[in-house]
Formats: C-alpha cells, structure tokens, sequence
C-alpha cells in the first residue's frame, strides 16, 4: 500500500488544467510530515488543444471560484461573455413561433411550488412556456446584462454561466495554477504508456524520462493515451441514440466591434444537425454539428455557409472551416486502476447543452472530494466513482435526446430522431407518462441526474403543441390547489420584467464596465 | 454658475460624455424653493418645509420644498456632502430635465453642467458603446420617470386642495444676527381650521387616497423651518429666528 503523494495530468487542454486547479485547490495543505500533494501536468506543445468547448454552464462560477480565480479575470483574459440561456431557433414550428429559450434561472416561485401545472391547464392565452414563466428569456431579447455591475460582491439577479474564448481559457488556468497552486507543468510529448499491474507504471516522455505518480488522469483528449491505448477501456457506443459525427467550425470577427454582444448560445436547426452561434467579446465562434450519414460534407460546408453568410458582407470561405470528427458514447470505465479519464478522452456527446466542460468540472470535482488517501482504498473510490460517472453521462444523453425527439422538422435526419428504437429507454418511458401528467422533480432524484426536472421542463413544454394531450384537462385530474398563487407568480413575472428593462445596462455595457 | 444649457441626450452625440458622482449637489447652491412631487412629500417632510408656491404670472400653485434662505442660499449643499436625509428628487436627477413633446417624454441633459467631463478616468459613462444606457443612466431615467409621475400627481393634489379650499397664505419671516430680516409671501399652506370641518366622507375619503397623510406631513413639515435656522449656524450673519404665520381664519 502506498500514500497517494503525486499524481500526473497527461494533456493541458481545459480538462488538463481544469483537474489539476481542483485538485490543488482542494489538496492544498501539506499533512503531519510534511508532504503535499504533488500535481503534474505534461503537456504537448506540438499536439495542440481542441480549441472549441466555448459555452459553459453556471457551474462554471464555482468551479472557478474553487480555483480562485475571481470573474474579472475571465472577462479581461479569456474574452469571456456571459450566458443566460440557450435559444433553440427552428428545432419545432407551431403557432407562438419558431424559438424557445431553455434559461439558467428557475420559474417564478419555483422556491415554493412549481407552477407548471397550472400553466399547462390554464385556459388564458398563453405564450412560450420559458417567457411566461420566468423574466430571462426576455433580459436575453432584449440583450441585457444577468447583473447591474461588474462588483464581484454584487448579488446577480439572473443565474448565468459564461461563453469564452478556449484558448485564452487555458493560458488563464494554466498561469493560475502554476503560479498560485503549485501545479507543476511539464512541456514534452508522451511517447509511450507503460501499463503494470497497478494500471499504468510510468509514462515516457520525450525530453523528460519516464514519469511516474500514483495517480494518472487522462486529459490527453480524442487520443485517449492512458484509458484506452495503454488500458484498453472501450467507448461505449451512443450514436444509436444521438446522431451527429462531425463539426465544421469558423471564428466569425463582428462585422461592427459595437455590435450588442448576445447573452445566449444560438442552436439553429439545419438539414442534418445544428449550429451553435456563441458571442464572445471581439468574435463569435460557430460551428455546425450534422450527421455525415444524412449530409455529405460538401453539403454540410454549403449549409454552414449559407448561414454563417447571413450575418457578413464578406465572402464565406469554406476551405477555412475546420472540421472536427468525433465518434458518441462514454468510457465502459472513467476510473480503472490507478487511472482516471477526464475530458474529451472519457467519451464525447454533441456539445448541445455545453456538457462536456460540465461533466469536465463534476468528474474533477468528484476526484478531487474523494481523492483516495492510499492505493489500497482506490478500488473502492473507483467503484464508486464510475458508477456516479455513467449516471450522469446517461442522463446527459437522455436530456440531448430530449430536444430531437420533440421537434416537427421533417427532413430525413429529424424522422430518423424520432424513431422509438432511437430514444433510450429511460426517456422512451418518461415521454410516455408525461403524455398524461406533468414533470416532476421526483422524475429526477438521483445524484448523478445532471439536469433538473426544470431543465426538462424548459426543452418539452418548450416545443409544445397546443393540442398535445397535456394541455387538455379530460385526462388530468391532479388537485390544483394553489391557483392564486401561481397566477400571482405569471404576474410577478411580467412585472419583474418591467423593472429589470429599466434596471439593467445592455450585455456588452455590463462587460465594459468591467474594464 | 453658467446658465444651463439643457439639449436632448443622445447615444451618439453622448456617447463618450461621462458623469461625475457630486455628494454636495453644489449646482443646486443658490436654490431655495424646489418642485417637488406628490410621492416625495413622506421622504421630505421630515427633513425640510414643505409648501405650495404660486409661481409664474399665473395662478398656479405647485408643491415645493424650502431648502434655502435668502442671501444665504442653499442651506443643505455643505462643504463635502448634502446636510440632510433626504434630497429632492429634482435635484437627484441633474444634470438630467426631461420634457413633454406631444405624448413624448424626452430626456435632457444641461451640456454646460460642471459635471459632465470627456476624460475617461473620471466618472462613469453614460452609454456603453452598443449605444445603450448604462446603468447609471437607467437609474437617472428611472428617477426622471418618478418625477414626472410624482410631479403630475402633485398638480391633481394641489386642484384637490383648491376644491376642498384648504389653502392659506403662510409668511415666513427669518432674522439673521445682525437683525436684518427677510419676509417671504406667496406661501400657502393647509388652513387646520378648514380641514378640520371636512365632511366626514370626504374625510374617508382623503384617508383611502392618502390625502390626509399629505396634508399632515405638510402641517408637520412646517417645523422644519427650525432646522434651516440651524444649517447656517456657521454662516456669516447666520438665521438666528424664524417667525411662521399660517393665516387658519375660516
Ligand atoms: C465541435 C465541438 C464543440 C464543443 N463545444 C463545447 C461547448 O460549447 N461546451 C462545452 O462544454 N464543451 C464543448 N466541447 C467539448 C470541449 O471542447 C472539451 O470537453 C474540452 O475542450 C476539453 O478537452 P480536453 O482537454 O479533454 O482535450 P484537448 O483540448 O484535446 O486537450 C488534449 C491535451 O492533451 C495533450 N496531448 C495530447 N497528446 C499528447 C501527447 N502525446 N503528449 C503530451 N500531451 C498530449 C494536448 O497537448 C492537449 O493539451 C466541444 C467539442 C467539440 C469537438
């Protein structure tokens, strides 16, 4: 048995640097003899990082926060913008338009009671499910900030996660880290795995030997070094259920550099997949995420370019989008032996609700808050580990499934979406009971369900049909107690939206505000 | 001070112009009677005179609040910061007026106001570059809106005051150290003895909309004048008595 003293990070992309500022931070004090906790990142600088991953969750701020490093330093160093919501535009047409918002912040009065029910058996005329419930979708219409200033200390008034620039990112947590955490960094190129009967008995690098610790995190990306080269720990499939395989991917610069800054992630349904629209502070960052078994790639590139031509007056050069493959599923194991898969090498879902640098921030989080003390206690961590890893991932892919199976576009790879045999159990039986009741948070009780019953809420009532059988009241018979209540909250809400349109500076005034 | 020079505010032409914070209002130095509105009159009446003012060459008579004395001028605007509790909100919102143009309320801005400046380490902006209001000028917008709003129903209240005939003449006489004095005419206040023999629904009814707790806070505020006497205690020659005849003859 021995103590875990050291623990190697092999790839310094935002997984890379990300674990090892949780782990320092958590793991920062040394014990009775005197040794602490040595985190080492190896890093290529001929491999580069993906360089995509732009849109977070509202994690984001704790995780930092863990870290220490404060916000303005996010959006003076890594051209970072805040994010409200995500704005599915064209995923379902029906008669209050071809939009929804799926907002960071709850629905009115959701402290005390979820007053969906009632808005979805209430016979006044309703709007979008998200706008009537909650003030966000508004504040992002009308392109306000989540918050009156830049004061850290200020209470923000919206939930928000940010969009930020992945390279800047990096260099922002790589500084962070090595400067004030005392993460070590490494600059050399792994050439092999050494696996033993530990897991992996060292790593060789090109300039600086082998390397050993007794502890490896694979951050090394698609490449997956440890978990699957040396450890051979297969992905497990999910293109059954979410079809996409490619991204073509463009950084657009702002045709007028005082353009208002939108505080959402776009999502625009296309023929065979969609394109996410983020707005940094000096470019967005684009790409078009599709299914090459429903559209060519030169397909693909007049699709992404038709749209990308909407918002420029220059040419769209389509030899210079880049093009990203990436197969969907999850590691059989995100934890075997002495080796923890973080990142894009734990397995890959469509970056459609920004997932990958939340799961990113809840593995490291987890490692980092059960980090074992010995190598004879880390079976039983590592059990418990994956088990908390393939729930999430699981429920993760049921929520993106959740937003095709709803839409009423009927191109080929939209249908194919549809199909039953396409939708994973688990949400194919959930579906079917809210046909007849609405969601409820007891949908979603465990602790590896990533994304809240609100969430879900957010995407389904989202794309309502106002003839779907949850609307009519013959099949519900639920006591509905607290009608008052929540039609005070519907009123609350326009009112708070009232209020917040003559109290809030515009997204791009709350950014400059911090400068 | 040089003449206010209000012009319309505007996201291009006010683009880089930026607000300087001034804790003493020193623009409003030399004021002595202010607007104010209906909604101001709780705030205010604890901390200076509240009275009717027929101003112009009309009949009108408008809410104000007493903050200066003559020759001595604004008595709250000290050295470093306001001297009382409360500032009017008309006051609050310079360098920002507004005016009604059809059904338009459009905001102003007095160009000439020493604390506008172009120098980008003071203050703080005005418009963000998208061309929007920051949120110091929403917060200026909103109290413009307030004061419109409070302004308009201080009008309703002074006709309600006229149609119940509530009003007297109030003199005010202050007397400096040296002896010298100063009479001030063209004050009204609440006739006690009138309201005193309102019907008892009207009564009711000035309860409900908040009326009598005006016309209260305006008696009360009277006692202020007390307190305008003390602000010049460190004045040359300061206010040394002041003398209230509030006419309440039936
Ligand atoms: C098209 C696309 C869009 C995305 N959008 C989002 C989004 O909006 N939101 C979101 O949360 N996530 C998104 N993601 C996911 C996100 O980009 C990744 O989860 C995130 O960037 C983490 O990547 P990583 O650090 O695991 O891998 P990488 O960034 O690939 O880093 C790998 C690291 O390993 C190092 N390395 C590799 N080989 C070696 C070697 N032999 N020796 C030494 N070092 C080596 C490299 O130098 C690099 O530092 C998106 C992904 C894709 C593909």
């Amino acid at each position: 048995m021995s103590q875990i003293n050291r623990i190697i990070i092999v790839g310094g992309g935002t997984a890379g640097w990300l674990t090892a500022g949780l782990l320092a931070a958590t793991h920062s004090e040394p014990d009775k003899d005197g040794n602490k906790l040595t985190v080492t990142v190896v890093e290529s600088d001929t491999v580069h990082p993906i360089g995509v991953g732009e849109g977070t969750w509202p994690t984001m701020r704790r995780t930092l926060s863990k870290i220490g490093i404060p916000e303005a330093d996010l959006i003076k160093r890594a051209g970072a913008t805040f994010k409200q919501a995500s704005k599915f535009v064209n995923w379902h047409k029906n008669e209050i338009g071809n939009a929804y918002y799926h907002p960071f912040s709850a629905p009115q009065g959701s402290a005390n009671l979820d007053i969906t029910p009632y808005w979805l058996s209430s016979q006044d005329k309703k709007g979008q499910y998200a706008n009537d419930v909650c003030f966000q979708p508004a504040l992002c219409e009308a392109g306000l900030a989540p918050k009156i200033s830049a004061h850290p200390n200020q209470s923000f008034v919206a939930n928000y996660g940010y969009h930020l620039d992945a390279g800047q990112f990096i260099d922002l947590i790589r500084t962070h880290c090595t400067q004030k955490l005392g993460v070590r960094r490494i600059v050399d190129d792994v050439i092999s795995v050494n696996p033993n009967e530990n897991g992996i008995g060292s790593v060789e690098t090109r300039n600086s030997g082998n390397l050993t610790a007794e502890l490896y995190i694979d951050c090394s990306g698609f490449s997956s070094l440890l978990i699957e080269k040396a450890l051979s720990v297969e992905l497990v499939d999910a293109s059954r259920y979410l079809f996409s395989d490619r991204a073509l991917v463009c950084q657009m610069p702002y045709e007028d550099t005082n353009a208002p800054i939108a505080c959402y992630t776009q999502s625009t349904a296309q023929k065979a997949g969609w394109i996410w629209d983020i707005a940094l502070q000096h470019r967005r960052g684009t790409g078009y995420v599709y299914s090459s078994k429903h559209q060519s790639d030169d397909a693909a590139r007049d699709t992404f370019a038709k749209y990308l031509a909407q918002y420029t007056n220059a040419p769209v050069d389509k030899s210079a989008f880049r093009e990203i493959r990436f197969s969907t599923g999850y590691r059989r194991k995100f934890w075997e032996k002495n080796c923890v898969a973080i990142g894009l090498s734990s397995g890959f879902l469509e970056p459609l609700e920004a997932s990958s640098l939340m799961l990113i921030e809840q593995s490291a989080t987890l490692l980092a808050e059960q980090l074992p003390a010995n190598t004879q206690v880390m079976p039983l961590v590592e059990h418990r580990f994956n088990e908390q890893l393939q729930g999430m991932w699981e429920s993760a892919i049921d929520f993106l499934k959740l937003h095709y199976v709803l839409s009423n576009n009927n191109a080929a790879f939209w249908k194919d979406n549809r199909l039953e045999q396409s939708i994973p159990p688990r949400l194919l039986s959930l579906l079917k009971e809210w046909q007849f009741r609405p969601i409820l948070d007891s949908d979603f009780s465990k602790s590896s369900d990533t994304f809240s019953a609100q969430s879900y809420r957010y995407i389904l009532y989202g794309m309502l049909n106002s003839n779907s059988n949850i609307n009519s009241a013959s099949t519900y018979r639920r006591t509905l107690k607290h009608a008052e209540f929540a039609d005070k909250q519907l009123s609350l809400n326009q009112a708070l939206i009232k209020q917040l349109k003559s109290r809030m500076p515009s997204h791009r005034g709350l950014i400059e505000s911090f400068y | 001070m040089s003449k206010p020079q209000y012009v319309h505010l505007d996201p291009t032409k006010h683009n880089d112009i930026r607000l300087i914070d001034d804790s003493s209002f020193s623009h409003a130095k030399d004021f002595k009677l202010v607007n104010i509105g209906f909604n101001e009159i709780a705030s205010l009446s604890g901390c200076m005179p509240l009275v009717l003012v027929k101003s112009g060459n009309d009949e009108t008579l408008t809410l104000a609040c007493c903050v200066g004395i003559e020759e001595l001028g604004n008595v709250y605007c000290g050295e470093e910061r306001w001297l009382g509790h409360a500032v009017p909100l008309s006051i609050q919102c310079y360098p920002f007026n507004f005016t009604i143009e059809g059904n338009r309320v459009n905001v102003l801005i007095d160009e000439s106001s020493h604390r506008l400046t172009k120098l980008s380490g003071e203050g703080a902006k005005l418009f963000s570059s998208d061309g929007q209001p920051t949120t110091i000028l929403k917060q200026q917008q909103e109290n413009l809106a307030t004061l419109l709003a409070g302004q308009e129903q201080a009008a309703a209240f002074v006709s309600i005051l006229k149609q119940h005939d509530l009003l007297s003449p109030l003199s005010v006489t202050i007397t400096r150290q040296s002896g010298q004095s100063f009479h001030t005419d063209g004050l009204y206040s609440i006739n006690e003895e009138k309201y005193a023999q309102l019907e008892a629904d009207t009564v009711l009814q000035f309860h409900k909309e908040g009326i009598s707790m005006a016309i209260n806070a305006l008696l009360l505020s009277l006692r202020q004048y007390n307190r305008l006497v003390q602000l010049t205690q460190s004045f040359d020659d300061p206010a040394m008595k002041v003398g209230i005849k509030l006419d309440n003859s039936l």
